[in-house]
C-alpha cells in the first residue's frame, strides 16, 4: 500500500513539480519512513494525539480529521435516525404481528416483512429514485438539500432538508424495520407461550395491561440486545445509501478517498466506524440492566 | 415433500437457471449479424424499440443482450461464494459446537466480532484492487466475508444435536469419532446447510451488486450488478431509460425470491415447531 | 351440601393434521361448596387440560368440543362459564374463581416486582388502591410471608416463597372456588406437607372451595374430602376420600392406592404397561389393556358411570350390569 501511495503522490504532483517537490511531499506525509514506523506513528497519533489521522493526501492542507468531521454529521444523522425510527416502528408493528398472530391479515403481513428484510436497501433506493424521484417527481432524489440554498436555520432550508432525506431514510427504514418487526413478532410469540402469560390471563387482568407489562416488557429485552449486533451492518448500509443519493457523509467521502488512494482518510473512516459501533454497543449494554432485573442481580 | 413454497421456489429457480444458461444463445439468435456486446455496435442511448427491447447503453451495446448474458455470471458468483461461505461456516460452527468449551468461546467471540465489525469499509478498500480480478477471486472474497452467519446457525444446531441421548448411545456402541460425525450428526445438519447455502448465495449476489453500484466492482465482469452500476453512474435514469436498471434489478429480485422460497420451504419441512397442527403419529 | 360447580359432559380435543385427537371425553363432575375435591391421575391423563378447560383458557391446538361448566353463585343463579366473554369473563376471573398454576415456579412476571403483580390483580378488578394494599397485607400474613417480599422480584424468591406468593394472590380476592394444579410439585417433601396444610386451613377459614389436582395419592389422602380418579381423559371413579381408599371399586384406583409407598417400606407393586397418550387411546374402556379383570365387553364399550354405593360412582363393566342392561 505504501508503495502505491508513494507512486500515487508522485503522480499527483508530477504535473506540477519536479523530483524536489515530490520528495518534499513525501517527507511531509511521512512516506519516506519505513513501513512499520509509519504504521506505529499512525496509531500513536490517533490514540494519543486526539484522533489525528494525519494529513489528507487529496485535500492537503486539510487534515484527514477535518474532512471526516466535516462529513460526519450527515452520516450520524442518517444512521441514528434510521436506527431509532426503524427499531421503534418495527418493534411496534412486531408487537401487533405477534399479539394478533391468529388473524388472517397477519400472515400476509409477516410474509411481506420477511421478503422486505432480506432485500438489500439499495435496491429500494434505486427503485425509489427511479419511480418516486424521476418518474413521479414527488420527492427529490439527489443530494441532502437543494443545492441553491445555503445552510441556515431557516424554514426553507429545513424543509428542503427534510424532503431530501425522505427517500434515503425510507430505503433504510423499510429493510431494517421489517427485520425488527419479524424478530419482535417471534419474541412476542414465544413470550405468549410462557407460564406467566397464562397466569396473567387467568387472573383476569385487562388485555392491554397484559400486552404492555407482561408480553411487551419481556419480549423487548432480547430485541434491545439485538440492537447492538445490527449496528455494524446498519452503518455499512448507510454508507451505500449515501453514495447513491449523493448525501455528503462518510460513505461518499470513503469512495472519494478510495479514488485518490487517500490512505489516511480511509483508515480514519474505518477506525472511526469501529469506534462508533463499539461505543453504541457499550451504551446498549449499560441500558439493559436498568430494564431487566435479572441482569442486575448478576452484577451485584 | 409437498410443501408449496419449496415447489414454487425450486420451479422459479429452475426457470431462471434455464434462462441464464440459454441467455447467450438467445441473444446470438436475436442479433444474427452484429455482436450486440461490442462497444459501438450501435448508437449510444437508443431508446427502447422492437429491435432493442431495452435500448442501448452508454457504450452502444444492446441492453437486452447484455441482460441475457449477465444472468449466468451473477448466479455463478453467488453460488461459488455461497459454497465457500457455507464450507467455512460449517467448519467453524461445527468445531465450535463439537469441541466446545474454550475453543467454542474463542470462536464465538471471533464470529461475533466479524459480525459486528463494519466489514464493508474493509471490503471496499480491497474492492479497489478487484478491478482486474477474475470471477473466481471475487467469489472467494465474497465467500470469505459471508461465513459468520452460517457458523452461528451450524454451531447452535451441533450443540443441540450433541446433547441428545442417542449420541451417547452411539458412542457406547463403539463407533469412532469420524463415524459419529459423518453418519449421525451431519444428516441432522443438512437442512441448515441447505438454508445457509441459499442465503449465502443471495447475500453474495447482492453484495456484488452493491459494490458495482458504488463503482467498485470488478470492471471486466458482466454481471447484473455491473449492468445496474453502469446504468446508474452513466445517468441512464435521467434519460428516461430506466428499464436498463429495473430489468436487472427485477431479475435479481426473482433470483432472491426463488432462493428465499426454497429457504422457507426447507425450514417448514424440517422444523415442526412452525406448524400449528399436531402430527398424528 | 350445595353444589357450587357442575361440569357436564366436557370434551376437549387437539387439532391434528387431518383429524382431531380426543383428550378429554364426557367429563362429569360436581363440586360442593366448601369442600376440597381432589382430582387424581397419572401424568398425561388430562388433568391439566381439564383445569385449563374449566378456566376457559384453552388455546390452539387445544379445542373445546362439547360440555358445560355451570357455576352456581351464592345467590343461586347458575351460569355457564364457557359462554362468558369479554369483560364479563375477565371480571369473573379471580373474583369468583382463582387458580394456582402447575408451573408456579414461572408464574410470576420476571420483570415486575411482587407488589405490582399482586396489587394489579385487585385494582384491575375495580378495587381502590388503599383497599388493595390492605388485602395484600392480610393475604401475605395468612401465608406467613414477610411483607418485604413485596419489594422483591420473582427470581429473588425461593421456591417455597414463590408458592406462598401465588397462594396469597389466589386468596386475596376471597374467591368462591380455587383450582390448584399440582401445587406441591417441585417442592421438597417437608414444604409440601406444610403448604398443603396451610392451604386447607386458609380455605376452610375463608370458606373457599378447592379443586385440588395432583398425581400424588398421598396428597389426596391427606387433604381431599372427596376424590375423583381420572384415567386417559375420563373420570373412572368418584367418592369420598375415605370410601375410595378403603373400598375402592375401579381396578385402576386399586392400583393407584397400592402404589403409595407405605410406612414400612414394603416392596411396592407397580402396574404393567403405560398410560396411553391421547393419540392412542384404546377403544371401549380405556383401561382395558392393563386391567387384570378385563372382559370382552371392555374392549368394545365405554362403561357407563353408575352409583354403585351412595355418592360413590364408578365407571367400570364390573359394576352395574343389572342397571346397564335395563337401558
Amino acid at each position: 500500500m505504501e508503495v502505491l501511495l508513494g507512486n500515487l503522490s508522485r503522480m499527483q504532483v508530477a504535473r506540477i513539480g519536479t523530483e524536489q517537490i515530490v520528495a518534499y511531499y513525501r517527507q511531509l506525509f511521512g512516506l519516506d519512513r519505513p513501513f512499520y514506523i509509519q504504521y506505529l506513528l499512525f496509531f500513536r497519533n490517533v490514540f494519543l494525539r486526539g484522533l489525528d489521522f494525519g494529513p489528507s493526501f487529496m485535500a492537503y492542507p486539510d487534515t484527514a480529521r477535518e474532512l471526516i468531521f466535516h462529513q460526519l454529521p450527515w452520516t450520524l444523522g442518517l444512521f441514528t435516525s434510521a436506527m431509532l425510527i426503524s427499531w421503534l416502528l418495527g418493534t411496534v408493528v412486531g408487537v401487533f404481528m405477534g399479539w394478533l398472530r391468529r388473524h388472517k391479515l397477519t400472515t400476509l403481513v409477516t410474509g411481506m416483512m420477511v421478503l422486505l428484510q432480506a432485500t438489500p436497501n439499495y435496491l429500494f433506493g434505486l427503485l425509489l429514485i427511479i419511480y418516486v424521484g424521476y418518474k413521479l417527481q414527488w420527492l427529490p432524489a439527489y443530494g441532502p438539500y437543494d443545492s441553491g440554498l445555503p445552510p441556515a436555520f431557516t424554514w426553507v432550508f429545513i424543509h428542503s432538508l427534510l424532503l431530501h432525506m425522505v427517500l434515503p431514510m425510507l430505503s433504510l427504514v423499510l429493510v431494517l424495520g421489517a427485520g425488527w418487526a419479524i424478530s419482535m413478532r417471534s419474541l412476542m410469540i414465544s413470550v405468549l407461550g410462557e407460564d406467566y402469560l397464562l397466569y396473567a390471563k387467568a387472573r383476569g387482568l385487562m388485555p392491554f395491561a397484559i400486552l404492555k407489562d407482561y408480553a411487551f416488557r419481556n419480549a423487548m429485552l432480547p430485541q434491545l440486545a439485538a440492537l447492538a449486533i445490527t449496528l455494524g451492518t446498519t452503518l455499512t448500509g448507510t454508507y451505500i445509501i449515501e453514495v447513491i443519493f449523493h448525501v455528503p457523509g462518510l460513505g461518499s467521502l470513503f469512495i472519494l478517498a478510495l479514488g485518490f488512494r487517500d490512505y489516511n482518510v480511509l483508515q480514519g473512516i474505518v477506525i472511526f466506524s469501529i469506534f462508533a459501533v463499539l461505543t453504541a454497543s457499550l451504551i446498549i449494554d449499560l441500558i439493559l440492566p436498568l430494564l431487566d432485573p435479572r441482569i442486575r442481580g448478576f452484577n451485584e | 415433500m409437498s410443501n408449496a413454497k419449496l415447489i414454487s421456489g425450486i420451479s422459479l429457480l429452475s426457470l431462471l437457471l434455464i434462462i441464464a444458461i440459454t441467455g447467450p444463445e438467445i441473444s446470438k439468435a436475436m442479433f444474427p449479424n452484429v455482436n450486440p456486446l461490442e462497444q459501438g455496435a450501435y448508437r449510444q442511448y437508443e431508446p427502447p424499440s422492437i429491435q432493442h427491447p431495452l435500448g442501448t447503453d452508454a457504450g452502444g451495446l444492446d441492453a437486452f443482450a447484455l441482460l441475457l448474458n449477465s444472468i449466468w455470471p451473477s448466479m455463478l458468483i453467488g453460488l461459488l461464494a455461497g459454497v465457500i461461505a457455507t464450507i467455512l461456516g460449517v467448519i467453524v460452527g461445527f468445531t465450535a459446537g463439537y469441541i466446545g468449551k474454550n475453543v467454542d468461546t474463542a470462536l464465538r467471540i471471533f464470529t461475533d466480532m466479524v459480525l459486528v465489525f463494519p466489514v464493508l469499509p474493509l471490503f471496499l478498500i480491497l474492492g479497489t484492487y478487484l478491478a482486474h480480478w477474475d470471477l473466481f477471486k471475487l467469489s472467494l472474497l465474497l465467500g470469505v466475508f459471508g461465513w459468520p452467519f452460517t457458523a452461528r446457525v451450524i454451531r447452535a444446531q451441533v450443540l443441540s444435536l450433541r446433547e441428545r441421548p442417542y449420541i451417547d448411545l452411539v458412542k457406547l456402541s463403539g463407533e469412532n469419532t469420524f463415524e459419529i460425525i459423518f453418519l449421525e450428526l451431519l444428516p441432522g445438519l443438512l437442512p441448515y446447510v441447505g438454508f445457509s447455502l441459499a442465503m449465502g448465495t443471495v447475500g453474495a449476489m447482492f453484495t456484488e451488486a452493491g459494490l458495482q453500484l458504488i463503482g467498485l466492482g470488478a470492471q471486466n465482469l458482466s454481471t447484473l450488478g455491473a449492468m445496474i452500476g453502469h446504468g446508474f453512474s452513466r445517468g441512464v435514469i435521467s434519460l428516461g431509460m430506466y428499464g436498463q436498471i429495473v430489468a436487472p434489478v427485477g431479475i435479481l429480485i426473482l433470483l432472491f425470491l426463488s432462493l428465499y422460497l426454497i429457504d422457507m420451504g426447507l425450514e417448514e419441512v424440517f422444523n415442526p415447531r412452525l406448524r400449528t397442527k399436531i402430527d398424528v403419529k | 351440601m350445595t353444589t357450587i360447580l357442575q361440569i357436564r359432559d366436557l370434551s376437549v380435543g387437539l387439532t391434528g393434521r387431518s383429524s382431531i385427537i380426543q383428550v378429554l371425553s364426557n367429563v362429569d363432575l360436581e363440586v360442593d361448596a366448601g369442600e376440597i375435591l381432589g382430582v387424581v391421575g397419572e401424568s398425561g391423563c388430562g388433568k391439566s387440560t381439564l383445569v385449563v378447560a374449566i378456566l376457559n383458557l384453552l388455546e390452539l391446538p387445544q379445542i373445546f368440543q362439547t360440555g358445560e361448566v355451570i357455576f352456581i353463585s351464592s345467590d343461586g343463579k347458575p351460569r355457564n362459564l364457557l359462554k362468558l366473554t369479554g369483560d364479563t369473563l375477565r371480571q369473573f376471573r379471580w373474583r369468583q374463581m382463582a387458580y394456582i398454576p402447575q408451573g408456579s415456579m414461572n408464574a410470576l412476571n420476571p420483570v415486575l416486582r411482587v407488589r405490582k403483580q399482586m396489587i394489579e390483580t385487585l385494582t384491575q378488578h375495580g378495587m381502590a388502591d388503599r383497599e388493595a394494599d390492605e388485602q395484600i397485607r392480610l393475604a401475605l400474613q395468612m401465608v406467613h410471608l414477610n411483607q418485604n417480599v413485596l419489594d422483591l422480584y420473582s427470581h429473588e424468591l425461593s421456591g417455597g416463597m414463590r408458592q406462598r406468593v401465588i397462594i396469597a394472590t389466589a386468596i386475596s380476592m376471597h374467591p368462591a372456588i380455587l383450582i390448584a394444579d399440582e401445587p406441591t410439585t417441585a417442592l421438597d417433601v417437608v414444604t409440601q406437607r406444610l403448604i398443603l396444610q396451610e392451604l386447607a386451613r386458609i380455605c376452610r377459614e375463608l370458606g373457599i372451595t378447592i379443586i385440588l389436582v395432583s398425581h400424588d395419592m398421598g396428597v389426596m389422602a391427606q387433604t381431599a374430602d372427596r376424590l375423583a380418579v381420572m384415567y386417559a381423559g375420563r373420570i373412572v371413579e368418584i367418592g369420598t376420600t375415605n370410601e375410595v381408599f378403603k373400598s375402592s371399586l375401579h381396578p385402576y384406583t386399586q392400583e393407584l392406592i397400592a402404589s403409595i409407598p407405605n410406612q414400612s417400606g414394603e416392596h411396592v407393586e407397580g402396574l404393567a404397561g403405560e398410560a396411553p397418550g391421547p393419540w392412542n387411546y384404546p377403544p371401549g374402556c380405556r383401561f382395558h389393556p392393563r386391567c387384570p379383570f378385563v372382559m370382552e365387553i371392555c374392549r368394545q364399550q365405554v362403561p357407563p358411570s353408575v352409583e354403585q354405593r351412595p355418592s360413590h360412582w364408578v365407571s367400570c363393566h364390573l359394576f352395574g350390569k343389572e342397571e346397564s342392561s335395563n337401558e
